[in-house]
């Protein structure tokens, strides 16, 4: 084991994070310049380029704060959730939950909430290539087995269950426009991100649609889809209203597979 | 010594902005391979894979990582290393290279390149982790040295010396970036040209042309810039010494339209051109 070079790293890497100067005295620099201001440089390094990785990954959070705001949460988060994984990809991932968690300290709910979408379609762009199910799938299905069928969801398939109107705000700004005013909704909004075509989309369900997918997502057969549908509206065409919204989702790439109960 | 791999001529660093100019041109493109960087296809599928599948059916490739973190002290990052063979089986390149330096310790990832003193406790060190990484990959691996902003008092040698022993303790292949020895260079005032001299030239794959920014008394290594006057300069002296090596521009910031990339990338062949015989470079074909 290298002791002097573990120790070296381990006091290295805590003056990097906490932006003390122990290592100083082991450093030697040209006359021209000081040990603190090249030690510096990694220091700066550090945070600046994990804020530039934030900034790209939640851009449209980011333009909602503006920059002041951003950079100050950002350097929190940095402190909070220092990176864990050897790829920069996935540094980000705690935001949202680190945004919510900060709500408490006066940030709007809203801001979470739109991370939130980022986060979603962030990973639906390099989410697993699982299968896709087709309406030829569904068509094979002997009609007595379709009562009992249950859906695997794509794994890029999110669905998020939102307060606020961060899809609202998070539409405007992907426009450019200036977004509305934040506000909690009435009712709960479900929002599904997925890929389809190796494109990543997003679009809000309806309350029917968001509690479908979400029964779909705990591996609820047909049958109970079509008894929940039933609650929500008209009984009588719920079995019709299921099947056109299974209809959708095979044709959008949303279901991997049709599951045959055994 | 087997031999090393074959000169693949002049390359680029793939980036995700030049997918489609480089799928959809309508005329072949003046490059002659591409360098992918491995973690940005260390993820389950999507986009950047198909890319990569249609790009490796066209071009040879060779794969560069960031977070190997060879010189760490911290233990080998085995889940890292399986992801990492996992690629290289999916892209069966040509060679996989990483950097002499460590990215953190503790479980900690400070997503940068560090550097160390270059004692004979870290040579071993290191030497001996390349080694475990080599058994582990099956294959040979090409280790880059990096830009540095500090030395430390510690260092029993020059950071040339180390590199050198390193290279031939470890028995792998050196990716020579040569920015870094002009960066370098300038931040410890040592001469560029004497720490090309000193590198083996059997072992040296692969050469890197990247830019840099100036800082207050200090050059930074961030490829943000096109290739300066002096790095190619300093190429043509690599080239001398070297013979025909593998040449890539390396840009990772602040990315241009391909065809400035391309205008660095000529520039490059222009001054092999130069320096190197007809049938020196032709073994790119
Ligand atoms: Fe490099």
């Amino acid at each position: 084991m290298a002791k002097k070079l573990a120790e070296l790293q381990s006091q290295m890497q805590s003056d990097i994070l906490k932006r003390t100067d122990g290592t100083l005295p082991r450093i030697s620099v040209p006359e021209n310049t000081t040990a603190e201001k090249r030690f510096g440089v990694y220091q700066f390094a550090y945070l600046s380029r994990l804020i530039e990785i934030l900034s790209g990954d939640y851009e449209n959070t980011w333009k909602f704060v503006g920059d002041e705001q951003f950079y100050q949460l950002a350097a929190q988060y940095v402190e909070a959730y220092p990176s864990n994984h050897p790829n920069v990809r996935w540094f980000g991932r705690y935001f949202p939950k680190f945004l919510s968690d900060h709500e408490s300290a006066g940030a709007h709910p809203v801001l979470a909430e739109i991370a939130a979408i980022e986060k979603a379609i962030e990973d639906a762009f390099d989410a697993s290539n699982d299968d896709v199910a087709t309406m030829d799938d569904l068509a094979a299905i002997p009609p007595e087995l379709v009562t009992g069928l249950t859906f695997k969801l794509h794994s890029s398939c999110c669905l998020l269950k939102q307060q606020t109107n961060a899809l609202a705000i998070y539409m405007a700004l992907v426009e450019d426009e200036t977004p509305e005013q934040p506000e909690n909704l009435d009712e709960p909004l479900y929002t599904l991100a997925w890929r389809n075509n190796m494109m990543c989309q997003y679009r809000p369900l309806n309350a029917e649609e968001g509690m479908l997918i979400d029964l779909v997502q705990q591996g609820q057969s047909f049958a109970t889809l079509c008894e929940m549908a039933a609650t929500m509206q008209d009984a009588d065409t719920a079995a019709a209203r299921v099947a056109g919204h299974i209809t959708g989702w095979l044709q959008s790439e949303i279901i991997s597979e049709l599951v045959i109960a055994k | 010594m087997v031999e090393k791999p074959p000169f693949l001529g002049f390359g680029l660093g793939l980036r995700p902005q030049h997918y489609t100019e480089i799928l959809e041109a309508t005329s072949e493109l003046p490059i002659d391979w591409f360098e992918i960087i491995s973690e940005n296809y260390m993820v389950e599928g999507g986009r950047p894979l198909k890319m990569l599948d249609q790009i490796m059916e066209r071009y040879p490739l060779v794969m560069h990582g960031v977070s190997m973190s060879i010189a760490s002290t911290a233990p080998l990052n085995m889940d890292y290393l399986t992801r990492l063979k996992t690629l290289a089986d999916r892209v069966n390149p040509k060679w996989i290279s990483d950097h002499l330096c460590w990215t953190g310790v503790h479980g900690v990832n400070l997503h940068d390149l560090l550097p160390i003193p270059y004692t004979e406790e870290a040579l071993n060190h290191v030497a001996s982790r390349i080694e475990q990484v080599q058994d582990f990959l099956g294959r040979r691996i090409a280790i880059e040295n990096v830009s540095s902003y500090i030395e430390f008092e510690e260092s029993e040698m020059d950071e040339w010396t180390f590199v050198a022993e390193i290279a031939k303790r470890a028995d792998c292949w050196l990716l020579l970036d040569v920015n870094n020895v002009f960066v370098s260079g300038q931040n410890h005032q040592f001469d560029d040209g004497n720490f090309i001299d000193q590198i083996p030239v059997e072992r040296v794959v692969q050469f890197h042309l990247a830019g840099h920014s100036e800082g207050d008394d200090v050059l930074i290594d961030t490829h943000d810039q096109p290739v300066c006057d002096e790095v190619f300069d300093l190429y043509e002296k690599a080239l001398r010494r070297f013979g025909p090596v593998s040449t890539m521009i390396e840009r990772d910031d602040n990315i241009p339209p391909l065809a400035e990339l391309l205008d660095e990338l000529n520039r490059a062949r222009h001054i092999a051109s130069g320096v190197l015989s007809h049938e020196q470079l032709e073994t790119a074909a």
